[in-house]
């Protein structure tokens, strides 16, 4: 699909002039060069094949020809979730994600890359000068954190409207007690089951 | 007239004397190499490096190994190939045009990749290769050029590796009937206008769009690649046919 090769170009494109400008291409690890990386996200059927070069830069590809390294096959939330790498195992266990080849050079050439990231104000710097730079940055921030504070409303909201005012789901501490009642029913049953299966044993013995 | 089609060829839509294509072939790219790039981004409106772009894809490159750009012209696959093999691997940018390939040498190292890319002047028809030494050889847009195809594809398939393989990268036959028509406008029309304004050379372009449209369409060529012994060969249609990449390995 050249679609994929328009996708792929730009992805190279902007990674490289970010490890360029930010200089991070200096530290690539000597372990991973000549390595092949491959994504593939299930739900927009796209793979992405990344290679380091020996100048600390990526080329990316796709599709991908003969074998990779390393190969990780999930969808975009699924990527999404692989960055904290507690969730790894978890995610593997579910499905969500398929890892073939060497794990940990995955794992170092995504340590890599993020590593990059601390960068950022100093690239953004280059272009609009400190002041502006800090301006935007503290912009940013705030913006994140509105939306966070909006998310979380958002969510109290729903939920308030769910279980309070329309009653469409039972509120968690009704369903807390209800899961209660049905624990203590069934261990009622149990104590009630084996309370019978010892008087049939004693009407047993004695005929 | 069976004995005079033995030793003539076509020229776009002229008919000329074999030895007189790579003649005249030469002159056109002898006029056009200083802008070649331009024009290539003007005609095809930037898509030649999507093309590009998945040729490599589907090359399988590997660092270290051996690959082999025939027909490179400006170098646009070998600058990605270089990067890709590394220090260990190799990569040939061969032309038979000296025009095209000063002009390749210099871009590329200006761009600073050099060391592990040489540069050959050569004719895909003989080429000066030892046998089975490479693991990839690729040819785009060149094919058409060539006036012996079915001797390239040959020479082609002598210096590959056992296990390696062949791309090829070149106009084909688009597969609608609208895009045909859109396409033919555009060729016959626009491009031979746009080659006299850029480059003041209005014959190569026209020379251009009929070379096109005399090559052998996907399935022609696809059995030209298994005549001369290429195994697997499958073709794949970019753009709707207006180009097409055929992928022939050598067992």
């Amino acid at each position: 699909m050249p679609a994929a090769s328009v996708v792929s170009g730009l992805i190279e494109h902007s990674i490289n002039y970010w490890l360029k400008t930010s200089g991070h291409n200096a530290s690539a690890p000597k372990k991973l060069i000549g390595k092949i990386f491959s994504i593939e996200l299930t739900d927009i059927q796209l793979v992405l094949v990344m290679q380091i070069n020996e100048q600390g830069l990526l080329n990316v590809y796709s599709p991908l020809e003969g074998e990779a390294d390393c190969a990780i096959k999930t969808s975009v939330p699924g990527l999404q979730k692989l960055q904290q790498p507690e969730n790894i195992t978890a995610l593997i266990k579910a499905g969500e994600v398929d890892i073939e080849g060497d794990v940990g050079l995955a794992q170092q050439f995504s340590d890599w890359l993020k590593g990059s990231l601390i960068y950022w104000q100093d690239i953004l710097a280059s272009f609009t000068g400190d002041i502006a730079a800090h301006h935007i940055t503290e912009l940013a921030s705030q913006t994140q954190r509105f939306a966070e504070q909006k998310s979380a409303d958002a969510k109290r909201i729903v939920s308030h409207l769910v279980w309070d005012e329309k009653k469409l789901a039972p509120h968690p501490y009704e369903m807390d007690e209800f899961s209660k009642q049905v624990l203590e029913v069934r261990q009622a049953c149990d104590r009630l089951s084996a309370r019978i299966e010892h008087l049939i044993q004693r009407v047993e013995t004695k005929s | 007239m069976s004995d005079n089609s033995e030793n003539t060829t076509h020229f776009g839509y002229q008919t000329v004397n074999k030895e007189e294509k790579v003649g005249k072939v030469a002159e056109v790219f002898h006029s056009v190499a200083a802008k070649y790039d331009l024009m290539n981004d003007l005609m095809s409106m930037g898509i030649h490096r999507v093309w590009k772009r998945h040729t490599i894809a589907c090359a399988g490159a590997r660092p270290g190994n051996h690959i082999l750009d025939l027909a490179g012209g400006t170098g646009d696959l070998t600058a990605k190939f270089s990067r890709i093999v590394g220090e260990k691997g190799q990569v040939i940018l061969a032309d038979i045009n000296d025009s095209m390939l000063k002009v390749g040498r210099d871009k590329l190292r200006d761009l600073g990749i050099v060391g592990n890319v040489e540069y050959v002047q050569a004719n895909a028809e003989e080429l000066p290769f030892a046998d089975n030494s490479f693991d990839v050889v690729t040819i785009a847009f060149g094919l058409r050029n060539v006036t012996d195809k079915d001797k390239a594809l040959a020479s082609i398939y002598r210096v590959l590796k056992p296990g390696g393989r062949l791309l090829v990268l070149e106009f084909s036959k688009p597969t609608t009937e609208g895009l045909s028509k859109l396409y033919d406008w555009y060729s016959f029309n626009l491009l031979p206008t746009m080659g006299k304004v850029i480059t003041n050379d209005a014959d190569s372009y026209q020379y251009l769009a009929e070379s096109i449209r005399m090559h052998p369409d996907q399935e022609t060529l696809k059995g030209m690649m298994e005549a001369v012994g290429f195994e697997e060969v499958t073709y794949q249609n970019l753009t709707g046919g207006i180009v097409a990449l055929h992928k022939g390995y050598k067992f």
